[in-house]
């Protein structure tokens, strides 16, 4: 079934089907073998293949992927979805949206997913591409509607009034809008707000490195920020430098000029956003109430050694720098709401060895360049787990 | 040289107005400009995002707000010395073109867009600021943006024989005036007038109207052979660039136009396309003397232009389309 446009669904149409409140065992092999098909399908489609994410989200759905995350989920075989769960896309990341209707899927609910008015055209593809192997899928075939709303939809708003789980995607605005929506006083709600994250690099160990690996390094923190405009919750703003004063002077200089020189061939801000930049410097500038330590003589990559600015957003190639002794000493300048931290030249599960005993602020230490690898645990939720109910026998 | 009034407006703001300051330090460091791209710049959407002003709360003489086509209000605050700045910069640059004095003002626009309070916009500010050069003014539309044939008529023979300063908005000149009286079959003697323009081209895209396309129907419609368009902004309220007998917009003697790259920022060469940078020379009560706009454009040196006016032309494209920003959070923050 194609995306129910806003005005359809604002009329009151789009959802004649839709089995509403329906559920499944999380052991069903449906679910799995359906993703199992989609992502074949995705993965010789010619047009869906031009898109990396969508490449992702296609492996993310292979039957082994699926498979292991259904069986480190306690008592699956006791578990069934709470009925519908109604999923609140984010407005700018195109392939979200499916991720989110999975950790539905696989925990057994019936979803109705709102996508963002804008329809990107991977968004198009993969609806596609799900109208295209469902049909084989008799048992799932109406437990899924794509749909879109206006703002403030009365429409929407009636069916949150009944539905059993909610998952919203967007900014903090976005999450207390619909946090102060009325519901049943059972639903299930997850939130996935406003986040901020950080890299952390060991200076002596990126020193060691070959050309060739530093470009690679190079590549994989382009991918978590820069990929994104630096504008995803998952991408850095802060870069800890971990080792001597000496050696890391040396690293900085060196990562940054091989960043730059990866940003000049392959990557164009926005000239509105390039704007934005430079008001941002004047935002923090403002609310610091003085000025700002920075440098933009790269033309992409401005850096900041400033950590005042760790609360500020930071975006659009802005990065504040902090040099720590030691891993744990990263603890002190995360934020409340830190998500990820990405490692270079260190073990991420050293890393949370060495915060452990801080109560580790981040929800995802993970090697740089997999930032934005979404996973069925994010933000410190175990999704699958939270969007299910296990029955107690015996 | 303008360089060293925009030098000292810089070290004026940066000593009276410390979110600049602030910004400036923060962007640009503490060196003199040597030419002027190496003078300070603030985007535009500044004005909408802060309150910039370098006078003291007691010296604020006019508050100038426009809503910008994102919702958010430009606030200009001035003094009294900017104020009259701006008034004498507007009148040196029409009598440049339009000859000394005032005119019969024949406003292509209705009443209601002075008379509202509640509404001021881009077309409130233009219509009320040229009404400077005024002697009796008429407006041509009614509330519905329908042109009032009887009413244009009367005030034209009311005034026959002077010459007719015709005033109004690109897209309503276009719509209101041309396309009504193209569809209508009526005429409208305007031979003796002449058509000042401005607000940009943006609303006649889907038309695929350009400046040579506009002057020729209006010539047909209406015999008038004088028709300049400007282009200004209320940044910088007073300072405008208006259209030469040649089609060319000069930058008048207090200010001047570079273009930059949108991705790099770096300085353009004549005939480039690129974001257009504004200079003036008058705003004391405000940091405006230095912004760089959301328009694109050319600039070309104006040396050799036949009209005798020797300041930089500038070539308007158009504004920069929105941002498609990628990202996770609520679109803007």
């Amino acid at each position: 079934m194609p995306i129910v446009d806003a005005k359809t669904f604002e009329s009151g149409a789009g959802l004649d089907h839709f089995a509403f409140g329906t559920s499944r065992p999380c052991d069903d092999p449906q679910p799995v073998a359906f993703l199992n098909a989609l992502s074949k399908r995705l993965l010789t489609d010619k047009a869906a293949r031009a898109y990396p994410d969508l490449a992702t989200f296609a492996y993310f759905c292979r039957k082994a992927n699926a498979t292991r995350a259904l069986s480190a989920l306690p008592k699956a075989s006791h578990r069934f979805g709470w009925g519908t769960a109604i999923h609140i896309a984010p407005s700018n990341i195109p392939v979200n949206f499916a991720f989110s209707w999975v950790m539905g899927l696989l925990s057994g609910n019936s979803n109705i997913v709102r996508l963002p008015s804008r329809i990107f055209d991977q968004s198009a593809l993969l609806v596609e591409a799900v109208d295209a192997v469902l049909p084989d899928f008799q048992n799932l075939k109406y437990k899924v509607a794509f749909i879109q709303s206006e703002r403030d939809s009365p429409r929407l708003n009636a069916l949150i009034k009944q539905t059993h789980a909610l998952v919203v995607w967007g900014g903090d605005a976005t999450a207390s809008q619909f946090r102060a929506l009325p519901k049943r006083p059972a639903c299930v709600e997850l939130y996935f707000p406003d986040r901020v994250s950080s890299a952390l690099i060991d200076a002596a160990h990126y020193l060691s490195l070959p050309d060739k690996e530093r470009v690679a390094l190079a590549t994989a923190f382009f991918n978590d920020s820069f990929l994104v405009d630096q504008n995803a919750c998952s991408s850095p703003g802060i870069v800890f430098w971990h080792g001597t004063s000496a050696g890391i002077e040396k690293a900085k200089a060196l990562f940054w000029d091989t960043l730059t020189k990866l940003t000049q061939n392959t990557y164009q801000l926005d000239p509105v956003a390039k704007i934005d930049k430079m008001l941002n410097v004047m935002h923090m500038a403002d609310t610091l109430d003085r000025p700002i330590a920075l440098d933009h003589t790269r033309q992409d990559v401005w850096l900041s050694p400033d950590d005042g600015l760790r609360d500020l957003p930071l975006r659009f190639g802005m990065f504040v720098e902090l040099d720590v002794d030691s891993p744990a000493q990263i603890a002190s300048y995360l934020r409340d709401n830190e998500q990820t931290l990405t490692v270079s030249g260190l073990d991420p599960h050293d890393v949370f060895t060495a915060l452990k005993p801080t109560g580790c602020r981040p929800d995802r230490i993970v090697p740089m360049g997999r930032a934005l690898d979404i996973g069925l645990h994010w933000d410190g939720k175990d999704t699958l787990s939270l969007l299910s109910r296990r029955v107690e026998v015996g | 040289m303008i360089l060293d009034d925009l030098n000292a407006l810089t070290r004026h703001h940066r000593a009276h107005c410390k979110p600049y300051a602030d910004y400036v330090q923060s962007m640009f460091g503490k060196d003199e400009a040597e030419d002027l791209s190496q003078v300070p710049y603030l985007p535009a959407r500044a004005f909408k995002s802060f309150k910039l002003q370098s006078i003291p709360e007691a010296d604020v003489f006019k508050t100038m707000r426009s809503s910008g086509t994102s919702g958010a209000q430009s606030t200009i605050i001035l003094d009294k010395l900017t104020a009259q700045r701006q008034t004498r910069a507007l009148t040196a640059s029409f009598a440049d073109h339009f000859g000394k004095g005032r005119f019969p003002m024949l406003v292509i626009d209705t009443e209601s867009t002075v008379k509202d309070r509640l509404s001021f916009s881009a077309r409130t500010a233009g219509v009320n600021g040229f009404s400077l050069f005024s002697r009796g003014r008429a407006f041509a539309l009614n509330d519905d943006l329908k042109l009032d044939l009887p009413r244009t008529r009367a005030f034209l023979e009311e005034h026959a024989g002077k010459p007719i300063f015709v005033f109004g908005f690109t897209f309503l000149i276009w719509t209101a005036l041309f396309e009504e009286l193209a569809t209508s079959g009526e005429k409208l003697d305007l031979s003796n007038a002449f058509i000042l323009h401005g607000g940009g081209w943006k609303k006649l895209e889907d038309r695929k109207v350009d400046n040579a396309t506009f002057k020729a129907r209006l010539a047909e419609t209406t015999g008038c052979t004088r028709v300049h368009n400007y282009y200004g902004m209320i940044e910088q309220t007073g300072t405008i660039y208006i259209e030469c007998e040649e089609g060319r917009l000069h930058a008048g003697p207090q200010s001047d136009v570079i273009v930059r790259d949108p991705h790099t920022h770096a300085v353009l060469g004549p005939g480039e396309t690129g974001l257009i940078q504004v200079f003036s020379t008058i705003q004391e009560s405000y940091p405006g003397h230095s912004v760089l706009t959301e328009d694109m454009g050319r600039v070309y040196p104006g040396t050799d232009c036949p009209c005798g006016r020797t300041g930089t032309i500038v070539e308007i494209e158009g504004r920069l389309p929105k941002a498609e920003i990628r990202g996770c959070s609520d679109a803007y923050r």
